[in-house]
C-alpha cells in the first residue's frame, strides 16, 4: 500500500489564460473623502454667493473644471488596457493558501493601475502595476474547482476622485481549491473486513488486530523466504505465507453530512464539514485503510490517492444558492466607496499640511490676526503632520504634546465662546469666530489625518477656508497666494491618490529576469522619464488653467455679496464731533473748529478739500498717491460723497440742513430730494459696494448714485442730497457696504425729456431755487456763450452735451491750473481767462451755465472709480482720484451725473466683464506693465533663466554620462557596444559572449572570427585575474567592435 | 544590606588574559608553519594549467576515435575526470553508454573494473568481503571489483537500493568499511555509471541523494545520420575499442586534478552560479531546487572546462557550458517522471534567464 505523506498542494502547473470576456470602462465608484470635496466646492458656492468675491469664482471655477477633468482621466487611462493573460501557478491548492499569480495586460502604460483579481466575487489578489504587469501571490479563498476569475482593472485618473473599471474574465485550467483540513469530526464508517482472508482464517473466526498472525494465505511477490508456513504449504501443495493482519486491508467511508444544529445552508458550515471530511480521509489515507466519500446516505465513492481526495472535497457539499438580492446593494455601495488603497504616503501626507499651512496664512492675512497666531498655525500643522507620518516616535514627548495641544484647544475654544457670547447676531458670529473656528479645525483635523480619506478631508476644509479667505482678502498678494495654494492643493491631491511607493521590505520577490535589466537602467532613461513626467504636470497644470479661464469666460462679474453677508465692522467706536454734521478724519468738527487756512484744513483726505461743508474752487492742495479706500464693486462708478448746492462764484456751499438720522447696523434710505416719487417710474438696478477704509477719513459715506441701503455699525445722517454723514470716525479698517439701486438711463431716455426749464413748474421753480441760483458775479458773457450753446439744442441733454462739448474743446484740464485772481468770477475766468482747470472749476462752469439756462444743477465731489485689480475685482482709490463733477436734474429721472473732465458710461449703457475675460486681462495686463517697465530686466532674465537651464540639463547629462562611462569603464562601454550590435542582428538573447559569438557566426560568417575574438577579448579583461589593462589591447577590440557594428552590406 | 549588585566587577586585582591564539598549530614536518596552505602558496602556473587542459582534451580526442560525434558529451566526462566528479550516462539502450564508460576508462589508464549491475548484486559483490583466510578461522579482505582507478558500472538503475547506495557512498567518500575496517579506494577514482531510463522495465530509481552525487549526467542521445554510418562501417565503435592506448598515467592525472583546483573563479562568476541555483529553486515547475553540493560540482567542471580551453580562469561561457549536465538530475520536478530529461529542460530555460556577467 502506498501511503503518501507529503504535500498534496501542487504547485507549478501554469494556468495561462487567455481573456473571454471584457466589459466596457464603467464608473466604480468615488474615493473615499470624495463627499468632503464635494462639500468644500458647494461651501464655496456660498461663500461667492456671501461675499460676490472674484477669486471664490476662480476657485469655484478651477475646482469645477479639475473635478471633471479627475472624473474622466480614469476612463481615458483605461482606454489602453483592451485585453489581459493571466497565469495562475497552481492546479490544485488549499483555500488560503498563496500561489503564484501573474496578471499581463495588453497595452503599455504610462500611469499605475490598480488590478484585482476575484474569485467568484471574492478577492484572490489586488497590487498595483506599473508597467501592465502584476506579479503577485494569490489566495484563493473559496472551495471548488476555478476555472474563471474575474480580473478588475480600475484607475482613478490623476486625481484618484472618480475611479474607473473594466472588467475581464479569464477563464483558466480548472484548479481544484480544496478546503482546509479540519480535523476530527466527520461520519467515519470503518469496515474491517480483511481483503485477503482465506477461507481457514474465516472460519477461525475472531478478528486479530493490526499486526498479529490473522491466518495463512498464498505466496505473493515480495513476501520473504522466512514468512512460509511450511504446514499449509506442504498439506496444500501450494507455497503458503502468514498472514499479518494490517490496518491496509480496512476500508473508511467518510460520510459528509450538514449539520442540523446550525444553520446548515450557510457556505460557512459547508466548507467546515468539508474540511472535517478531508481530514479524515487523509486520516485514513496516513493510517493506511482504503478510503471512500460519500454525500450523506448516497453510494460511496473510492477515492485512490491525496489529488483525488483533494478534489472530491472541493467539489462535494456544493455551495448553497446565493443570499436573495436585498443586501446586494447594500455590499455594493459599500464597496464602490472603497478606493483599492488606503494608506497615505509621507510625502502626501507633508504635502497636505504644507496646503493647510498656505490656507491658514491666506485666512490670517484676511483677518489681520498676529503673527503669533499665524506662528502657531504653522507650528501646529507641521507638528500634526510630524507626529502622523511617525516623525516623533518618543512616547512620552507624544504624550506631552498632546496635552499641550489639548490645553490649547480648550483655551482655544473658550476665546471663541467667549467671542461668539459677545457677538450680536448671525453676520458677526459668520465675521467673527466662524474664521477661528475654522482655522481651529483645520490643525486639529491634523491628527486625524492619517488616511486618504481624512487628507481630503483636510484639503477640503483648507479649501474652504482658503475660499473664505479669499472672499474677505481684498489686498493686490490674494493672486499669489492664491496661485500658490491652488497649485499645492492640485499636486496634493494628486499625491493622495497615486499608488503607494513601496517599501524595500514590501516589494514582491524580484524574478531573477528582471534584475540584470534594472541594475542596468541607464540614467538617462530615469532622467528623461522623470523629466517627462515634470512637463506632464506643468502641461496639466496649463490645460487646466486655461479650462478654468474658457469656463470662466462665461461667467460674469459677480453682482456683489448677498444681502446675509453685507460686510460692515468698524475698527472703533470713537465718535465724532460733529454737531454741524460735518467732522475732519480726527473726529474735530469743521465748522466750528476748522479754520479756514487750507495747510491745516480738517477734512481733507489725502489733501482734497472736497468734503467739507464749502469747496473754494480757487484752492487745491497737493494729492497725495496713497491708497484711500478699495472698492469690492461688480462695475466702475462714481463713489460720491456729497454734493454742493449754493455758489457765489467763487465758494461752493452744502445746504443747511442736517437731514434725519437712521441707526445702524442696516439703514434703509429714503430717495432724496429731487428723487421723490421717481424710483417706481425709472428701472434700477441693485449695485452693492463694499468699501474698505485705508486711512483715516471724515465722516462721510460714499456711495454709487442713489444708495438704497447701508450696512454700517453706527448711525447715519442722511441729508437731503442724499449724502451720508456718520456719527462715527472712519478709521483705517473701517468697512462698509452700500447697496444702490442704479436708475437704468440712457441718451434716449434724457433726450426725450426735452428742456428741463420749459418744463419746470413755478413750484419746482421754487422747490428748486437753491439749484437755480446764478451768482451775482456771473459775467454777461458766460450768460451769452451759454444761450448760444443753448440755442439750437431740442432737450436739456443736448445742452448738456453741447456744453460738455465747448468745454472739452476749449478748456484745458489742468492740475496746476492758476488760481483766479482775487475778486474775479472763477467761471469767467476759466472759461475766457486762462482757459485752463481742475475739476472743481470745470464742473463749477458746467453748473452755472447750466443754471443760467434754468436746468437745476450742484456740484458733486467724490472719488472715480480708481484702478481695479482684475484678480480679486477690488477697485483701488486713490487720493489723486478725488473728484467733482456736476449733477443735473432731470423731471422724469431724478439727479443725473454729467463729468465734464472724465468719460464714465451711464449707467444703462454699460457692460460687465466675465471672470475669465478679467483674469485674461490681468495676466496681460501684469506681464505687459513687467515688460514696459522693466523690460530689458525681463528679458536679460529670461535669457540668463534659458542658458542656466540649458546648462543644468547639459550639466546634469554630462555627469550622468561621466558617472555611467566611470561606472562601466571602457571595456565595459564596449562589451555595451557588443551586445548592442548582437542585437541589432536579432541575437538578443540572455547569453554568454562566446555563444553570442558562435550566433553571430551562424548569422554572418564573414565576421565569425571578429566577434570571437572579441568575445574572447572582453571575457578575458572581465575574468582572468591576471589581466593587465593594455591600450594596444583595447584599440584593437575598439577596431573589432567598430567592424562589426557596420552594417553587413558595407563588407566586402 | 545590597540587595544586588549591578553592573560591578569583583573587586581584587584585575587579571587581564591574553587573546587567545586563534592560528591553527603548525601540523608536524611542515617547515613553513603555514600549515595546509602549502599548496595554496605554489600557485600552478599558466603552462601547468595548459598540460591539465592538454591531458584533457587528449581524453576527448581519444573518446572521439571510438565514439562517434558527441564532442560535447566528451568535453563534460573529460571534465568530470578532471575534477574529481563521477559521471551518470543516462540514455536508452544501444547508443553507446558503456563504450562511452569504456573508452573513458581506457584512455585514462590504471586498472579499470567493470560492474554489471543486476538485480541479485548485493553491496558485498561490490565493495568486497570478508572471506576466511586460508583453513583457520582467521577472515581475510577480498576487496570488491570497486578497487580499482576507473570503475564502470553498467546499469546502475538494475540492481537493487541497497547496492546502489553503497556504491555510491563509497564513491563519495573515496573509501569502503567492511566490518569495521576502512579500506581505501585507490586515489585517482573516477566512477562512471550508466542507466537506462526511468520508466523503462526492471529498474529501481535512484533516490535523490543518491544521484545527487554524481557530479554530471550526460545523454548522449542518438548518433547523427554520418555518424551512425561511420559506427556501421566499422569506422567507430566497439571495433575500435581495442586500439585505445592510454594518453595519460595515473601521477600526470592527480598533478591535473590539482592544478585545475587552482583555475581561477572570478567573483561575478561565482554569483552567477548562485544565481542559476535560485533560479532553479524559483522556477515555477521545480518542487526542490538545485543544492548547494550542485553549485560546488558546477565550478569543479567549469575550472576543468576552462582549463580544457587553455584558460586559468573560469568565464560565464564555461559555466554555461557544464551547468545543464551538472544541475539536471539535482532539481526535483513537480511533474518530472524521474528521468532528467525534464530537469535538463528546466536548467536550460533558468540558463537563458539569468544575464551572465560581463565586462
Amino acid at each position: 500500500m502506498n501511503v503518501q505523506n507529503g504535500p498534496t498542494d501542487v504547485a507549478g502547473v501554469a494556468s495561462v489564460a487567455p481573456v473571454v470576456a471584457a466589459s466596457p470602462r464603467t464608473p466604480r465608484g468615488v474615493a473615499a473623502g470624495s463627499g468632503y470635496l464635494l462639500f468644500a466646492w458647494v461651501a464655496s458656492l456660498g461663500m461667492a454667493r456671501l461675499t460676490g468675491a472674484v477669486p471664490v469664482v476662480i476657485i469655484l471655477g478651477a475646482g469645477l473644471v479639475g473635478g471633471l477633468t479627475g472624473a474622466v482621466t480614469g476612463w481615458w487611462r483605461l482606454g489602453r488596457i483592451r485585453s489581459l493573460s493571466l497565469t495562475l501557478h497552481a492546479a490544485s491548492i488549499t483555500a488560503g493558501d498563496t500561489a503564484h499569480l501573474v496578471v499581463r495586460t495588453d497595452g503599455t502604460l504610462s500611469h499605475p493601475v490598480h488590478i484585482r483579481v476575484l474569485d467568484r466575487g471574492e478577492p484572490v489578489a489586488d497590487g498595483w502595476s506599473t508597467d501592465g504587469v502584476l506579479d503577485t501571490t494569490a489566495t484563493l479563498p473559496r472551495r471548488g474547482i476555478v476555472d474563471r476569475l474575474d480580473v478588475q482593472v480600475s484607475s482613478g485618473g490623476g486625481a484618484g476622485i472618480v475611479w474607473w473599471r473594466r472588467r475581464f474574465v479569464a477563464a483558466i485550467d480548472p484548479v481544484v481549491v480544496a478546503p482546509r483540513s479540519g480535523g476530527p469530526g466527520a461520519t467515519i464508517e470503518t469496515d474491517t473486513q480483511p481483503t485477503g482472508v482465506t477461507a481457514e482464517a474465516a472460519a477461525a473466526g475472531g478478528r486479530a488486530a493490526d499486526g498479529e498472525l490473522d491466518g495463512v494465505r498464498r505466496w505473493r511477490d515480495g513476501d520473504g523466504d522466512h514468512a512460509v508456513h511450511w504446514p499449509t504449504s506442504l498439506r496444500t501443495g501450494t507455497l503458503s505465507v502468514f498472514d499479518h493482519r494490517r490496518a491496509s486491508d480496512a476500508r473508511w467511508v467518510v460520510r459528509a453530512t450538514l449539520p442540523t444544529r446550525i444553520d446548515p445552508d450557510t457556505r460557512e458550515a459547508r466548507d467546515a464539514e468539508a474540511g472535517r471530511v478531508r481530514w479524515a480521509l487523509e486520516e485514513g489515507r496516513r493510517r493506511g485503510a482504503a478510503v471512500s466519500a460519500a454525500v450523506g446516505d448516497g453510494e460511496p465513492t473510492e477515492l485512490h490517492d491525496l489529488g483525488a481526495i483533494a478534489r472530491w472535497c472541493a467539489t462535494c457539499l456544493p455551495e448553497p444558492p446565493p443570499p436573495p438580492a436585498t443586501s446586494r446593494w447594500r455590499r455594493e455601495i459599500r464597496r464602490t466607496l472603497a478606493e483599492p488603497d488606503e494608506t497615505l504616503g509621507t510625502a502626501a501626507r507633508w504635502s497636505v499640511a504644507l496646503a493647510s499651512i498656505l490656507s491658514l496664512t491666506m485666512l490670517n492675512g484676511a483677518l489681520d490676526s498676529s503673527p503669533v497666531t499665524l506662528a502657531a498655525l504653522i507650528g501646529g500643522s507641521l507638528l500634526t503632520a510630524a507626529m502622523t507620518t511617525g516623525g516623533t516616535s518618543h512616547r512620552s514627548l507624544k504624550t506631552l504634546v498632546q496635552l499641550l495641544v489639548a490645553a490649547f484647544t480648550v483655551a482655544g475654544l473658550i476665546a471663541i465662546t467667549v467671542s461668539v457670547s459677545n457677538a450680536d447676531d448671525l453676520l458677526s458670529v459668520i465675521r467673527g469666530p466662524l474664521p477661528q473656528v475654522l482655522m481651529l479645525l483645520v490643525v486639529l483635523h491634523g491628527f486625524e489625518c492619517t488616511n486618504r480619506r481624512a487628507a481630503r478631508a483636510s484639503l477640503a476644509f483648507g479649501a474652504v477656508v482658503a475660499a473664505y479667505a479669499s472672499g474677505q482678502r481684498i489686498d493686490p498678494a490674494l493672486p499669489w497666494w492664491l496661485a500658490a495654494w491652488g497649485i499645492t492643493w492640485m499636486l496634493t491631491l494628486r499625491a493622495i491618490g497615486t499608488a503607494p511607493e513601496q517599501r524595500p521590505e514590501q516589494r514582491p520577490e524580484q524574478r531573477p529576469e528582471q534584475r540584470p535589466d534594472r541594475a542596468a537602467g541607464s540614467p538617462r532613461r530615469t532622467a528623461r522619464r522623470s523629466g517627462r513626467r515634470l512637463a506632464a504636470t506643468a502641461a496639466a497644470i496649463g490645460a487646466g488653467a486655461a479650462a478654468t479661464v474658457a469656463l470662466l469666460a462665461a461667467v460674469p462679474v459677480p453682482d456683489g455679496p448677498a444681502r446675509l453677508g453685507l460686510p460692515s465692522s468698524m475698527e472703533t467706536t470713537r465718535r465724532s464731533d460733529s454737531s454741524s454734521g460735518f467732522a475732519g478724519a480726527d473726529g474735530a468738527d469743521t465748522v466750528t473748529s476748522g479754520t479756514r487756512d487750507s495747510d491745516s484744513r480738517a477734512g481733507s483726505v489725502g489733501g482734497y478739500p472736497g468734503f467739507d461743508h464749502e469747496i473754494d474752487t480757487a484752492m487745491r492742495g497737493p494729492l497725495g498717491d496713497e491708497i484711500v479706500m478699495r472698492v469690492r464693486a461688480p462695475e466702475a462708478d462714481f463713489w460720491r460723497g456729497q454734493t454742493f448746492a449754493t455758489f457765489d462764484g467763487r465758494t461752493w456751499q452744502v445746504l443747511d440742513d442736517v437731514g434725519y438720522t437712521a441707526e445702524g447696523p442696516d439703514i434703509s434710505i429714503e430717495p432724496a430730494f429731487g428723487d421723490h416719487d421717481l424710483s417706481r417710474l425709472v428701472p434700477t438696478e441693485e449695485f452693492v459696494q463694499t468699501f474698505y477704509v485705508e486711512v483715516d477719513q471724515p465722516n462721510l459715506l460714499f456711495a454709487a448714485y442713489r444708495p438704497d441701503r447701508v450696512v454700517f455699525d453706527g448711525d447715519v445722517s442722511i441729508r437731503s442730497d442724499g449724502a451720508l454723514r456718520t456719527d462715527l470716525v472712519l478709521t483705517a479698517g473701517s468697512i462698509y457696504t452700500v447697496v444702490s439701486q442704479r436708475p437704468i438711463v440712457d441718451a434716449t431716455s434724457l433726450a426725450r425729456q426735452g428742456h428741463i426749464a420749459e418744463r419746470l413748474t413755478q413750484a419746482g421753480r421754487d422747490a428748486f431755487v437753491m439749484y437755480l441760483e446764478v451768482p451775482d458775479t456771473t459775467t454777461a458773457r458766460t450768460v451769452q456763450l451759454a444761450d448760444q450753446l443753448a440755442a439750437e439744442a431740442t432737450n436739456s441733454y443736448e445742452v448738456v452735451r453741447n456744453m460738455e462739448a465747448w468745454i472739452d474743446a476749449n478748456v484745458r484740464y489742468d492740475l496746476d491750473a492758476p488760481v483766479p485772481p482775487e475778486g474775479v468770477d472763477a467761471v469767467d475766468d476759466l472759461l475766457f481767462g486762462s482757459q485752463l482747470g481742475f475739476c472743481e472749476q470745470i464742473a463749477s462752469a458746467l453748473a452755472v451755465m447750466l443754471r443760467t439756462q434754468g436746468v437745476p444743477t450742484r456740484l458733486a465731489t467724490g472719488y472715480v472709480p480708481g484702478e481695479r485689480d482684475r484678480v480679486t475685482g477690488v477697485f483701488e482709490v486713490r487720493a489723486s482720484d478725488a473728484h467733482a463733477w456736476v449733477e443735473v436734474w432731470f423731471p422724469e429721472t431724478g439727479w443725473q451725473a454729467f463729468d465734464p473732465t472724465a468719460d464714465v458710461p451711464l449707467a444703462g449703457e454699460s457692460t460687465r466683464n466675465s471672470v475669465g475675460g478679467d483674469l485674461v486681462r490681468s495676466v496681460s495686463d501684469t506681464v505687459g506693465r513687467l515688460f514696459r517697465d522693466h523690460g530689458r530686466a525681463v528679458a536679460i532674465v529670461a535669457l540668463l533663466g534659458l542658458l542656466v537651464g540649458v546648462l543644468a540639463t547639459v550639466l546634469v547629462r554630462t555627469i550622468a554620462a561621466r558617472r555611467h562611462r566611470s561606472r562601466r569603464g571602457r571595456w565595459g562601454l564596449l562589451q555595451d557596444r557588443l551586445a548592442a550590435a548582437a542585437a541589432a542582428r536579432g541575437i538578443d538573447e540572455v547569453c554568454t559572449n562566446p555563444e553570442l559569438a558562435r550566433r553571430w557566426s551562424a548569422a554572418d560568417p564573414p565576421r565569425a572570427d571578429v566577434a570571437t575574438r572579441l568575445a574572447e577579448q572582453l571575457d578575458r579583461v572581465a575574468f582572468d585575474p591576471d589581466w593587465i589593462d593594455d591600450d594596444e589591447a583595447f584599440t584593437r577590440a575598439l577596431m573589432m567592435a567598430d567592424a562589426l557594428e557596420r552594417r553587413p552590406d558595407r563588407i566586402r | 544590606m545590597t540587595l544586588f549588585t549591578r553592573g560591578t566587577a569583583p573587586s581584587g586585582p584585575s587579571i587581564e588574559l591574553p587573546p587567545p591564539d586563534l592560528r591553527q598549530p603548525a601540523p608536524i614536518g611542515s617547515p613553513t608553519g603555514l600549515g595546509t596552505t602549502s599548496t595554496r602558496t605554489r600557485s600552478p602556473g599558466p603552462a601547468e594549467v595548459e598540460a591539465a587542459g592538454a591531458l584533457g582534451r587528449a581524453v576527448i580526442d581519444t573518446v572521439a576515435t571510438v565514439v562517434a560525434g558527441r564532442r560535447d558529451v566528451a568535453e563534460v566526462a573529460a571534465a568530470c575526470l578532471l575534477s574529481r566528479g563521477h559521471l551518470l550516462i543516462e540514455d536508452i539502450p544501444g547508443v553507446g553508454k558503456t563504450l562511452l564508460a569504456q573508452v573513458i576508462a581506457a584512455s585514462v589508464g590504471g586498472t579499470f573494473h567493470r560492474i554489471q549491475g543486476t538485480v541479485d548484486l548485493l553491496p558485498g559483490d561490490v565493495t568486497g568481503t570478508l572471506v576466511p583466510d586460508g583453513d583457520g578461522l582467521r577472515l581475510r579482505f577480498r576487496p570488491g571489483p570497486i578497487f580499482a582507478n576507473v570503475v564502470v558500472f553498467d546499469e546502475l538503475n538494475r540492481t537493487n537500493p541497497r547496492t546502489q547506495s553503497a556504491l555510491l557512498e563509497a564513491a563519495e567518500e573515496g573509501t569502503v568499511s567492511v566490518d569495521g575496517r576502512s579500506h581505501e579506494l585507490p586515489d585517482p577514482f573516477l566512477l562512471v555509471a550508466t542507466q537506462n531510463p526511468i520508466d523503462m522495465a526492471g529498474t529501481f530509481r535512484l533516490g535523490e541523494g543518491a544521484v545527487d552525487r554524481f557530479a554530471a549526467v550526460v545523454s548522449p542521445g542518438r548518433a547523427e545520420f554520418d555518424d551512425e554510418v561511420a559506427v556501421i562501417a566499422g569506422r567507430r565503435g566497439r571495433r575500435r575499442l581495442h586500439e585505445v592506448h592510454p594518453v595519460t598515467t595515473i601521477d600526470a592525472l592527480v598533478h591535473a586534478r590539482e592544478t585545475i583546483d587552482h583555475v581561477a573563479v572570478p567573483d561575478a562568476v561565482s554569483r552567477w552560479i548562485v544565481e542559476l541555483l535560485e533560479a532553479t529553486r524559483r522556477h515555477p515547475r521545480v518542487r526542490l531546487g538545485a543544492s548547494t553540493r550542485g553549485g560546488l560540482a558546477v565550478v569543479g567542471l567549469a575550472r576543468a572546462v576552462a582549463a580544457m580551453r587553455g584558460r586559468a580562469f573560469v568565464v560565464p561561457d564555461d559555466v554555461a557550458a557544464v551547468v545543464v549536465p551538472a544541475l539536471a538530475h539535482r532539481v526535483l520536478l513537480v511533474d518530472g517522471d524521474g528521468s532528467t530529461a525534464a530537469g535538463r529542460e528546466v536548467v536550460t530555460e533558468c540558463l537563458h534567464q539569468v544575464r551572465p556577467p560581463a565586462a
